[in-house]
């Protein structure tokens, strides 16, 4: 069943999920390409050394482009089920609704795993290539609460979508500003070096929320 | 044979608006079951109870026995659900849907839904929301007869749909409703098309049930009677003989359960002078429209 189920949620987000993967790619090969061109103007020595004084985060493109990733992919995975209440056909399906709706997300948190990994991946090639080790422990720190950020985007928009009580929306959309800002409070060079993965457990918590509007949704909708 | 569906003094509210109050009926095995009422009278509501997509203020409602907030995907995979306006995913194509939910019904059968396929203008990669209303229609239908339902509940199933579809619709439901022995359950606004449909059905008025009843006893036991009067501005009130009354100038119409002689009396009881007091048949919208009036 939940091989069906990754079918259907597959079939519905499978052209944002390429769009997504394609903009994730050029964002992160316009971050190489500025910095193959900045090492063809200036020295190695004089660029990392002013990457170490000024703290210059090479690879800030990404940061909101990951939320704006997770941002996405929840609206058109959720819009269709939640326009003409739709999500009732899946609630219909016999599986416990809790299951259901626990297998819906985890086929969206996957796929942005995927392209996340994949930013990932090359965004440490591109510094490993270029610039000392100390330079890739810092990126990873830095980029984790943005990558998280992104998922936990995803995650309320989820929430937000499938709530059916407008006031109860409205403090979600309130909240999750809140929350999703302090993944982007800081983008200076290992700012987050002690705190990276409270950002994973705050994740974590949020993700229990959807279940409270699963239930909403499923008690009160007409 | 037992009830598939018992429903016991359900009422429900949508913030302080009472939708219906002491709502209840039960659904035999084996019957089709018709709920009937003008807009707003709670017809979705009560679907929407009965799949456990509401939570009633009070009362139960029971599907095989299990209250159907809290029902085992057992119990679901049992029973067949026409969202009204045929709602269904609309970004998949015929394969793909079928495909889709095979995997959940252990009785799957896709023959009936391809049966059904093949007499529409379509190919195995339409998509869904490539098509007409009535086609979608035939999609949605496919795909419950495919499932082998035993409770098949169908909102307001001629939603949209044209005089052909909505016969293919019901003919498709006879013929497999009567020879699989299914329950069906069932709203329209089309009343005509139910007529010969219909084994039961209860009619909601706005917050009240007006009647529960086999469609044949319904049929037959409320009537029409036209009379003519001299009295200027005649006003009928419905009582327990008067369930609804027409007047226009000096013609009027009263529906009532009551037989001739009941309806003589009760108007000379009131001091209602008549002339040409006679009944006229109905059909089952005329009924309807008669019971819950036209407004």
């Amino acid at each position: 069943m939940f091989k069906s189920l990754v079918f259907k949620e597959w079939l519905k987000i499978r052209w944002v999920f390429t769009g997504l993967a394609i903009l994730n790619f050029l964002v992160v090969m316009n971050i190489y390409f500025d910095l193959l061109n900045t090492f063809k103007v200036y020295s190695a020595n004089v660029v990392v050394g002013q990457f170490q004084a000024y703290e210059i985060v090479f690879y800030s493109n990404i940061e909101y482009i990951l939320l704006f990733t997770g941002l996405i992919l929840g609206v058109f995975q959720l819009f269709p089920e939640i326009n003409q209440t739709r999500l009732k056909l899946t609630f219909h399906l016999p599986v416990k609704e809790n299951k259901l709706m626990f297998q819906m997300v985890s086929v969206g948190v996957l796929l942005l795993i995927t392209i996340f990994l994949f930013d990932a991946a090359l965004l440490s090639i591109i510094c490993i290539k270029f610039l000392p080790r100390e330079f890739f422990e810092s990126m990873l720190i830095t980029t984790l609460p943005w990558y998280v950020g992104g998922i936990c985007t995803y995650i309320w928009l989820v929430t937000i979508f499938i709530e059916p009580n407008w006031v109860k929306r409205t403090i979600s959309i309130l909240v999750a500003v809140g929350i999703i800002s302090l993944f982007y409070a800081g983008d200076g060079f290992g700012k987050y070096a002690f705190s990276a993965w409270y950002f994973v457990l705050l994740t974590g918590f949020c993700s229990s929320i959807i279940f409270l509007s699963a239930y909403n949704f499923k008690r009160g909708i007409c | 044979m037992g009830n598939v569906v018992e429903i016991k003094n359900l009422t429900h509210y949508y913030g302080k608006k009472l939708v219906f109050e002491n709502l209840s009926f039960n659904i035999r095995e084996g019957s089709i079951f018709g709920l009937l009422g003008k807009n707003g009278t709670g017809k979705t509501t009560t679907i929407n109870i009965l799949n456990g997509f509401l939570r009633p203020k009070s009362g139960k409602c029971l599907m095989f026995g299990e209250d159907s907030y809290n029902l085992s995907p057992t119990t679901k995979a049992r029973v067949g659900f026409l969202i009204e306006g045929h709602i269904q995913y609309s970004y998949m194509n015929i394969k793909q849907i079928e495909k889709f939910y095979s995997a959940f019904y252990p009785r799957w059968k896709k023959e009936p839904y391809y049966e059904l396929m093949s007499k529409l203008a379509v190919t195995e990669d339409q998509k869904l929301s490539k098509m007409s209303c009535g086609q979608r229609s035939q999609v949605a239908l496919g795909l419950i007869l495919a499932q082998d339902p035993d409770l098949l509940i169908l909102d307001d199933y001629s939603m949209g749909l044209d005089a052909g579809y909505r016969r293919l619709f019901i003919d498709y439901l006879t013929e497999y409703a009567k020879a699989e022995n299914k329950t069906i359950f069932i709203t329209s606004h089309i009343i005509q098309d139910l007529e010969n449909f219909l084994d039961e059905c209860v009619i909601l008025d706005y917050r009240s049930v007006l009647c529960t009843m086999p469609i044949k006893d319904f049929l037959a036991n409320f009537k029409q009677f036209r009379f003519e009067s001299s009295i200027p501005d005649l006003k009928l009130e419905k009582d327990d003989v008067i369930k609804n009354s027409e007047v226009i100038k000096n013609k009027a119409a009263i529906y009532t359960f009551a037989k001739k002689e009941e309806v003589e009396s009760h108007l000379v009881s009131k001091g209602i002078n008549f002339t040409n007091l006679h009944q006229e048949a109905m059909s089952l919208e005329d009924a309807f429209i008669g019971i819950t009036g036209k407004y």
